[in-house]
Parts: C-alpha cells; structure tokens; sequence
C-alpha cells in the first residue's frame, strides 16, 4: 500500500497543529531554547529545531511570550515564559483542543461501531 | 559585527554557520538571534552522543538544516515569488498578453520591414527575433510586478479589480461544438462579401492609371475563365456551410468536405498566384511607377515571390480551418459517446 508516502505527511500535519499549545502549555516556567526542546521530545512532542527557535520569536513577536537575556553562565541564555495574553489564549486553544477531540473520539467512536 | 565570545575560534564550522545566517538577517535582530543560535548549537553539540566535537558538531548543523531556510524562517518571508492566491490571477494574464501581445508586434515587425524594402529573408529575421524577445520581455515584467505585489501586500485580500469568482463568471456554453444560425450567417456574408470583392475590384478600383483608366487588382484575364472556377469552388462552400448548419454540429464528413474545398481553393488560386496570373501585372506596373521602385530592385522581387507569399499565406489559413473543423469533429463525437 501507499501508506508509507502519505502517512508522514498527515503525522506532520496533525502535530503541526499542536506544537503552539504545547510551547506555551510548557512555557509556564521560564525555558530556554534548547533545554524546550528536550522537554518537549521528553514529553513525546517531537519538533525540529529549526522550526522551534524561529517559533519562539513569532510567538514573542505576537505577544504570547515574553523573554529576557540571562547573561550568569558562560554561555548567555534567552529565556522564555508565556506571557499573560498567552496564558490567554493557551486557555482557548485548549478549550477548543478538548471540543475536537471529544467530537473525533465520538466520530471515531461511531466508525468502529458500524465496523463491528 | 558580532561580540567576541571567550572560547570561540572564528573559523569553526559553528561560527561559519551562524555568520551564514546572520548575513541573512535584518540588523536589528541580527546580534539577538545570533547569540542565542551559537548557545543554542552549543547546548546541542553538548547533548549529542558522538565523542569527538567535531563530528557532534557537524550533525548538528546538518539537523539545523540550510542556513538560508532557517535565515528566512526567522523573517518569515515567503519561499516563493508568487503565491497560491495570486499565482491564477498571474498566470491568466500572463497567457493572455503572450498571445495577443506577440503575433500583433511580429506582424508589425514583419510589415514595417517588408515596407521599407528590406528583403524577405531580412524581414522575416527581424520578425521571428521579435517573436522570441516581446515574450521575454513579457513575462519578466509581468513576474516581477507580481512579485513585488505578493511581497507588498501580504500577499491576502488583492482585489485586482476583477472582484471575486462567482458561478456568474463561469465560461457560457459557447464551447460547445453546435453550429447555430449565427455561425451559417456569418460563414454565408464571408462568402457574398467575397464575391462582391471580386466583382467590385474589377470595374471600381481606386487605383488608376496615368491616363486616368482604372486598374483592377486581379487579372482581368481571370474573368475569361478561371474566376468562374473560383466562384463555383465559393458556391461550393456555400453549400458546405448550409450542410453544417442543417447537421446541427461537426462531423467527420462535414470536415472532410470543407478540408476539400479549402484544398481546391488553395489549389486554384495558388496555381494563379505562382503563374502571375492572380496579381494584374499593370496593377503593378502602376504602383512601381508610383512608388519610385525600380521593378528589377528588392521590392520588385517581393511583389514576384508575391506569389509564394500568397499561396503560404492562404495555405496557411486553409491548414487552420481544415484542421479546426476536424478537431470540432472529433470534440463533437466524443461527446455523444
């Protein structure tokens, strides 16, 4: 079958889709970059780097992260946290999150039934 | 330019790879991004499996990816000259200015040569390098505003005057293959109208000698013979044209038969114009003579391979026609399959 061509694509597309919620979920504590990206893989969010960091300055530039320089260690580290409008519209992107995936479940639900 | 970092050489693949994207980015934002993509290679070299340096550095500038990509994820600019929305808007215009735009400037080309008195190879040169180059021309100028166009306004909402499609603006049926009235009036004026031509041209054609006796365009000697032939092949086509229109559309033998007639046509008067039997030579010798042109000169020559010119010229049109008439043919069969 052709499942291997198109499956990866709708994979990417699904978690495309809920990479900005898990960014600003986990930015409830001050992160930086890297450090983000491992927590995230941890939690089985897998996401490339090169697509995150640029991520990260849209979102700042869009209000919903806010970032400062910590200059400690050798090393100078950009620290994210999610901002008050992003705790905003973490909210609402969860809320919706939780209506699709009730009405899928259901949908899902529904198809095995007239499977069985 | 950037900081000096304690611990950094200038020429390591790290530091190559962060000046290739920061020469991709605007300065204001240049000093942050880089700062933080040096740690953030560091923190990523740090954490791969490879034991020497050099090779966890090389993946992780592999998995970063091309510094251009990354350069322009950072500006958020399009990978694209046009966009989904504006390309149809593009591509329509595009089509319709190459296939207006580029026969009308060739011809010109062609004609304004041909007038001052360049030879048939010579005007038929300039013609086909103005063919090649207007469509050039064309499509830069009409990529490029597009493109500055997608760039400018975001690329959303370009209303270019046409507003948006609705199902009012779909194509009218005219695409059908059905022959109506409209087509057998229009194919039966042609034909009279050419027959009124030829008639007109024999007893009142402006052109005059010096005597003061009007000249016909064709040959008078046609008219002891051969324009009866050339009426009877028109008389035909009449007759070809009712038939279509009584048949309702094209078929296989309708085009057959107007491929014939358009042949016989071809055949006749081409035959004539290669004699010098078509043009009437004191047609010609009437405009030498008020043209100021030698008739042994260059534009004599034209007006004698005026013969050829006339039987491509009208090959030409007989090939379109016939080859438009089958093509109908077949449209219309495979729709009543």
């Amino acid at each position: 079958m052709n499942e291997d061509d198109s499956l990866p694509g709708h994979i990417q597309e699904l978690r495309r889709g809920t990479v900005v919620m898990a960014c600003l979920a986990t930015l409830a504590q001050p992160r930086y970059g890297y450090a983000l990206l491992e927590t995230l893989s941890d939690a089985g969010i897998s996401v490339d780097s090169n697509t995150l960091y640029p991520l990260l300055r849209r979102l700042e530039k869009q209000g919903l992260l806010e970032s400062q320089w910590n200059t400690d260690e050798a090393r100078p580290r950009k620290f994210y946290r999610v901002s008050p409008q992003g705790r905003a519209v973490l909210d609402t992107l969860l809320a919706e999150w939780r209506n699709l995936n009730t009405a899928i479940e259901s949908m899902a639900l529904g198809a095995d039934n007239d499977h069985a | 330019m950037t900081t000096h970092n304690p611990g950094v050489a200038t020429d390591t693949l790290a530091e190559r790879y962060v000046q290739e994207v920061a020469r991709r980015l605007p300065e204001k934002q240049r000093k942050d991004i880089t700062d933080e993509l040096r740690t953030t290679i560091a923190d990523m070299v740090d954490g791969r499996p490879e034991a020497r340096a050099a090779e966890a550095e090389h993946a992780v500038l592999a998995e970063l990816g091309d510094p251009a990509l990354l350069a322009a994820q950072y500006r958020d600019r399009p990978m694209y000259l046009i966009g989904p929305e504006l390309f149809p808007a593009y591509w329509n215009l595009l089509k319709l200015l190459l296939t207006i735009v580029t026969p009308i400037v060739a011809a010109a080309v062609l004609l304004a040569e041909l007038l001052s008195q360049a030879t048939i190879g010579a005007a038929i040169g300039s013609a086909v390098v103005a063919a090649i180059q207007v469509p050039a021309h064309i499509g830069f100028w009409v990529t490029v505003v597009f493109a500055v166009i997608e760039r400018t306004s975001g690329g959303h909402d370009v209303d270019l005057g046409e507003g948006k499609w609705t199902p009012d603006k779909l194509p009218e049926r005219a695409k059908s293959t059905q022959i109506g009235l409209g087509e057998l009036i229009g194919g039966l004026a042609v034909i009279v109208v050419t027959v009124a031509f030829l008639v007109w041209q024999r007893y009142s054609f402006p052109v005059k000698t010096e005597a003061g006796d009007r000249v016909p365009l064709l040959d008078p000697e046609l008219w002891n013979g051969w324009m009866y032939v050339i009426f009877a092949i028109l008389a035909v086509t009449a007759v070809v044209e009712v038939l279509k229109f009584r048949e309702g559309r094209w078929t296989y033998p309708l085009a057959l038969a107007n491929g014939a007639v358009n042949f016989g046509f071809l055949l006749v008067v081409g035959w004539l114009a290669v004699q010098e039997r078509l043009v009437n030579q004191e047609f010609l010798d009437v405009v030498a003579a008020h043209t100021d042109v030698e008739r042994g000169s260059n534009t004599e020559t034209w007006f004698t391979v005026n013969g050829w010119i006339i039987v491509v010229v009208i090959g030409a049109l007989m090939v379109w026609d016939t080859v438009e008439g089958l093509v109908k043919a077949r449209q219309a069969q495979a729709l009543t399959k």
